[in-house]
């Protein structure tokens, strides 16, 4: 577990021991009031994606504003269980669970709050039925429609016609409705997914068969405006803390979260190293990016270590225990690599919030 | 809530997925390897922490034999999880400047034999003042860049400067030197290879050691080499102890230290087989990291590619009909093994097939 010296509360987060996973909690509350504001009044609701901060007191935070669901959205059983244990009431489960094991904690959850899984196969939908029916529970189901250029789901809106009858047809499963997952970021395949997952509903409607949700992972299109017309839900989680990989799309909203390093060797003009590399940035989609320091740019992360250039005058003012803010590449992944995330106000820690769904991959 | 631990004696095909296992066979044939080279040579191990994260593991190697009795650690709080774990010797390899961790480090020396490596004179003088305030005394090994352009002092004088200037403060003791060094990308990796390249490096920082000895100053530590050059080390005389930590999980990175197997794996459930030749698992980058979109290996079965890595799914590709099918489990092979083994809890230990212990990743997350 991550060990930090703990700090004081109202301790200058500049002071902070580091590597730090910092957030700026005005920022996060912007950026809460800017995107939920659009659902609020378009033409869907929002499902916040914890598994972009893995946190509940940010997922507190988001079901309390308004344009939502009320429920979360969540990858795998393990986080459902962490977040259902936190008070969260509505899960959705965007994975396909195979095994018998993980359909049975599935229904543990789903024995205290409602839980809403996916399905893409007639058997796939015996299977959870058996176990649910045993387990005395019910299980929500979306059938998963396959997007334009993705892998799972049902290949056409016959398929999911008869996919959605099977499931209808089964005990321990309540047909909720359609799912699929649009690709980020791709604005064009974004368009297309609802264009399949609109023909799919539009099949089931013609057979009499109620779709009370139908419900889509966000591409910037459809997060910007809210949704769009038949779809009920749209899920979307890295608008709260922000990152890199958003910031092209989403101009409106504020990188709260930040990583809080310390330059530790400055052994040439130009060349300067962070305490902060792979491990503790999360380096898959692309390499943090130096926030608010003219001159200093990162080049390279190994595994413990931050590569700096230092360019022009910071080559003079840049010494050995400096501080420097890095924004991750994929806040959903750089969280996953902290127990704990400090919550700032106006340049002083206020609280230490858990990152209590870290690391629950299965 | 806790993470689920396995029962011992459970069955692979009953483990919930992705699961992180290390393979017992593997692991002690690569301690074994170690033991044997280093048992008659002058040069010992010090494996690194930083790839392991767990005490009881780092404790195998000490046990199978060729060590030096310490451990490595990256960082501070990494040192401190391994002191609480037993143990008792550790050289910390990044330098460290904080005032409040260098007090962490001096605490630290007061219960076991603690050393810093270090590159610059402020944080020197620091350390210096917390440690001796502390009434502590923390040992300095001064690192010395080879080939990495990273921590490590440039030139021969400098160094000399540093441990001359480490001798005549109070909380400190001068030990040795250290340095890291990296077989550049796309170098080539025989053995012959290796030999020129490593020596090479090892040597600049034996250099260092002969120029703070020639000013009077005994150095009883010349602490280097990595995984590639553990059997490099061993034939040039002076090196004391090699800092190795691949080598112990191994990673398709280091595939051509063929001395060494495979031992840990990710395990992965099929969930989706949406073409005749595709199969969808259950694990992507989060948990088995991808560092330079380098993606992870299936391990042990022909003819089968990992295709895409996604935040949580795999994407595999077969050459002909896919073996696998839906609820199918398969194992996979990581590119870089101390970053996927930094983002699990534990590690689930397997042999003939079943699980014989778990070990809590107890030093996961102390990247401070």
């Amino acid at each position: 577990m991550e060990r930090p010296v703990f700090k004081a509360v109202g301790t200058p987060v500049e002071e902070l021991d580091t590597p730090a996973l910092v957030v700026d909690v005005g920022s996060v509350k912007h950026n809460i009031a800017e995107a939920h504001r659009a659902f609020a009044s378009g033409p869907s609701l929002l499902r916040p994606d914890v598994h972009s901060h893995l946190c509940p007191a940010i997922a507190a935070m988001q079901l309390d504003a308004p344009g939502t669901v009320g429920g979360v959205a969540v990858s795998t059983v393990g986080e459902a269980e962490v977040f259902s244990e936190n008070g969260v009431s509505d899960i959705l489960v965007r994975n396909l669970l195979v095994t018998k094991s993980k359909i049975v904690r599935a229904c543990g959850v789903a024995s205290r709050c409602s839980v809403t899984v996916i399905v893409e196969s007639a058997a796939n939908a015996n299977l959870l039925s058996q176990i649910a029916s045993e387990s005395g529970v019910e299980l929500g189901v979306l059938a998963q429609v396959k997007s334009p250029g993705g892998q799972i789901g049902a290949a056409s809106a016959e398929d999911a016609l008869a996919l959605a009858r099977a499931v209808l047809e089964l005990d321990g499963l309540l047909l909720k409705g359609l799912y699929a997952e649009s690709e980020f970021p791709s604005e064009d395949a974004g368009s297309h997914t609802t264009q399949t997952l609109l023909e799919a509903r539009a099949a089931l409607d013609n057979s009499a068969i109620d779709v009370p949700t139908v419900s889509v992972s966000a591409n910037e299109e459809l997060f910007n405006s809210g949704g769009a017309e038949g779809i009920t839900e749209v899920i979307a989680g890295a608008y709260a803390l922000m990152d890199n990989r958003h910031t092209a799309y989403h101009s409106n909203l504020r990188h709260a979260a930040k990583i809080l390093a310390t330059i530790i060797t400055h052994p040439e003009p130009e060349v300067a190293w962070l305490d902060t590399g792979q491990k503790a940035s999360s380096i898959d989609t692309g390499l943090p990016e130096v926030d608010g320091a003219s001159g200093v740019s990162l080049s390279r992360m190994s595994a413990e270590h931050g590569g700096l250039v230092v360019e022009g005058d910071a080559q003079n003012s840049l010494n050995v225990g400096d501080k420097v803010w890095l924004i991750p590449s994929d806040i959903g992944n750089c969280v996953n690599v902290y127990d704990f995330i400090h919550a700032a106000e106006n340049g002083a820690l206020k609280v230490v919030w858990d990152v209590a769904a870290r690391g629950r991959y299965s | 809530m806790s993470i689920y631990r396995p029962q011992i004696g459970t069955p692979l095909a009953e483990l919930d997925t992705p699961c992180m296992i290390v393979d017992l066979d593997a692991l002690e044939h690569n301690f074994d390897v170690i033991a044997d080279l280093y048992a008659d040579s002058p040069t010992k191990m010090r494996e690194h922490a930083k790839n392991i994260k767990t005490p009881i593991i780092l404790h195998k190697q000490i046990r199978a034999g060729g060590t030096m009795g310490g451990i490595c650690t990256a960082k501070t709080a990494e040192a401190e999880v391994m002191v609480e774990g037993g143990l008792t010797d550790i050289l910390i390899t990044s330098q460290v400047v904080a005032p409040d961790k260098l007090a962490r480090v001096a605490a630290l020396s007061k219960i076991a034999d603690i050393k810093l490596s270090v590159d610059s004179d402020g944080p020197l003088n620091e350390l210096s003042r917390i440690s001796s305030e502390m009434g502590a005394d923390v040992g300095v090994v001064l690192e010395v860049d080879t080939s990495m352009g990273r921590g490590g002092v440039r030139a021969i004088e400098r160094g000399v400067e540093l441990a001359k200037m480490t001798n005549d403060l109070p909380g400190v003791t001068f030990r040795g030197v250290m340095s890291h060094q990296s077989l550049a990308a796309g170098a080539d990796n025989d053995r012959e290879s290796r030999f020129i390249e490593g020596r090479r490096y090892i040597q600049m920082c034996l250099d260092v050691k002969d120029a703070i000895e020639a000013e009077g100053i005994s150095v009883d530590i010349v602490s280097t080499g990595e995984t590639w050059t553990y059997d490099v080390a061993p034939e040039i005389p002076g090196v004391d102890e090699v800092q190795g930590g691949t080598y112990a999980l191994m990673a398709t990175q280091a595939d051509y230290m063929d001395a060494f197997q495979y031992a840990v794996k990710v395990l992965s459930t099929v969930i989706s087989t949406p073409e005749s030749n595709v199969a969808v698992g259950d694990v992507g980058y989060r948990a088995m990291t991808s560092p330079g979109g380098v993606l992870p290996r299936v391990d042990g079965i022909a003819g089968i590619e990992v295709e895409s890595l996604g935040a949580d799914v795999i994407v595999l590709r077969s050459d002909g009909e896919m073996p696998l099918d839906v609820g199918d489990q398969f194992l996979l092979l990581s590119a870089q093994q101390d970053i996927m083994v930094n983002r699990w809890d534990q590690f689930v230990a397997v042999r003939n097939g079943k699980v014989e212990a778990v070990w809590p990743i107890l030093a996961r997350g102390c990247h401070h």
